[in-house]
């Protein structure tokens, strides 16, 4: 049977293929260029990033020392927040259900660095989309800056590194979760 | 606490003496070509009883009465239109992602945001049918998976829940689970502890859903450029925790103390023209929002 996907919004270093492949394990993914409305590009630095460990963390680490551990503390994430007559530009990607577990492993939302978002997206031919995706839901979400624009950098860390570890956490996910 | 920037939906023109919002409320407002009509609904009554195996599931006469409102709605809607005008006239339904859960720890699957806008948009694909209304014409038929509402996450209702459960506690050991819990979080009555935890607050609700509202009149607007000539209307529906705190600061201006009761399937319809421009009637008295 067909699996149903999912129309996940990719922002950031996730609107490129590559991170996406990595990420999932998949190197052909359908996707097209789309804008969120209403959310807000931002980024973080470490000191940004939540330094509590939530009830729902599987291990006792909160987001900053896992961050902190895997790359260093020069590390900067894209993140949006809501704010009104802002856009986001991205990819919006099909991807399964399991897929986008693999996104939410990634993002960390189980230890609450981000959590899950149902918002509406826009493609280019003007089609509206809902999506889901992951951010914060608070307009006070600490952030160290703001992109405006939808001509920035996909890759805040080196590219080489950050794919390398997203396709260690594949593998590791995959082993974790026995998946085939 | 959260600050919402960018809201632009408030009633500057003084308080707006209301006891009440009924299904009356939920005026079949005709957008203008080029404007938008968006409908802010209370989810229908679902079924709370301790030992149900439906719990959380819309009660049947509830969600048949809103079925049977929101046909009538779109009735208008059409009827108001001449044949080559209804080519011309859109409709998005979307809705509250929450899932049901209550302070006393009931959680479960139902979402009865969700479970109500697929009652609208079954009265409202009976209306396009009977009035010759093309598919596509429903946006949710390509936007959203099989064609069901549209979710979205800034329509939820208590957010303490879920994301400040040391303040929902702080209730909990104070008011028990019961009316009282309820009572003090909408009067705001332990505000400095509420403020301290970092907990949302009723007055933060109203902005979430000023800013839900405003997120929908940028869509709209977005929507009008890339498809000009057009008239649309966003049905939303949320939940009695976020509309009744959004009615009282940005609507009436009244005591957000005082219980403002919104019936369920319920709600209000807010115009907003061409320009922008954006008003509602409630209970006869027409207002200006921005």
């Amino acid at each position: 049977m067909k699996k149903q996907l999912l129309d996940y919004f990719g922002y950031g270093t996730n609107r490129d293929l590559e991170m996406m492949s990595a990420m999932v394990g998949r190197e052909k993914i359908e996707g097209v260029k789309g804008k969120l409305l209403g959310f807000e590009l931002c980024v973080q630095k470490i000191d940004d990033i939540p330094g509590e460990i939530i009830g729902t963390a599987p291990s006792r680490l909160s987001p900053r020392e896992i961050v902190s551990k895997a790359f260093d503390d020069n590390f900067e994430l894209y993140i949006i927040r809501p704010k009104v007559n802002a856009v986001t530009y991205g990819t919006i990607w099909k991807l399964t259900e399991e897929e986008y577990g693999l996104v939410r492993d990634w993002e960390l939302l189980e230890y609450g660095m981000q959590e899950d978002i149902k918002a509406i997206a826009m493609d280019s031919e003007g089609k509206i989309v809902n999506i889901i995706t992951h951010g914060s839901l608070s307009p006070d979400m600490p952030a160290d800056r703001v992109i405006e624009n939808g001509d920035y950098e996909d890759y805040l860390v080196p590219k080489d590194a950050i794919l390398k570890v997203a396709a260690r956490d594949y593998e590791e996910y995959r082993r974790k979760h026995q998946i085939d | 606490m959260n600050e919402w920037p960018n809201q632009i939906f408030h009633n500057e023109g003084g308080k707006v003496e209301i006891e009440r919002i009924t299904s009356a409320d939920l005026h079949p407002k005709m957008p203008e070509i080029g404007g938008s009509t968006i409908v802010l609904q209370r989810n229908a009554k679902d079924d709370r009883r301790k030992d149900s195996p439906d719990m959380g599931a819309l009660e049947v006469g509830a969600a048949e009465q809103v079925r049977v409102n929101a046909k009538e709605f779109f009735n208008k809607i059409f009827g108001g239109l001449n044949e080559e005008e209804r080519k011309m006239i859109d409709v998005m339904v979307i809705a509250s992602d929450s899932t049901l859960s209550t302070p006393d720890g009931i959680k479960n699957k139902h979402q009865r945001a969700v479970e109500t806008a697929g009652q609208v948009m079954t009265g409202l694909r009976e209306s396009m049918s009977e009035f010759f209304i093309a598919d596509g014409q429903l946006l949710n038929n390509s936007a959203a998976q099989n064609g069901g509402a549209i979710e979205v996450s800034e329509l939820r209702d208590l957010m303490i829940l879920e994301e400040s459960p040391e303040f929902t506690q702080f209730l909990i050991d104070k008011y028990g689970t019961g009316v009282e819990f309820w009572d003090a979080y909408e009067s705001d009555s332990e505000r400095e502890t509420r403020v301290e935890m970092g907990a949302e607050g009723p007055d933060g609700i109203a902005d979430r859903v000023n800013y839900a509202l405003s997120l929908q009149a940028q869509i709209a607007d977005e929507y009008h450029k890339a498809n000009p000539d057009r008239r649309l209307i966003i049905w939303a529906v949320s939940h009695y925790d976020s509309i009744s705190p959004f009615i009282k600061r940005h609507i009436a201006g009244i005591d957000m103390k005082k219980y403002l009761p919104v019936d369920q399937g319920a709600g209000i319809s807010i115009g907003i023209d061409k320009r922008g421009k954006a008003s509602c009637e409630i209970q006869g008295k027409e207002l200006s929002l921005n």
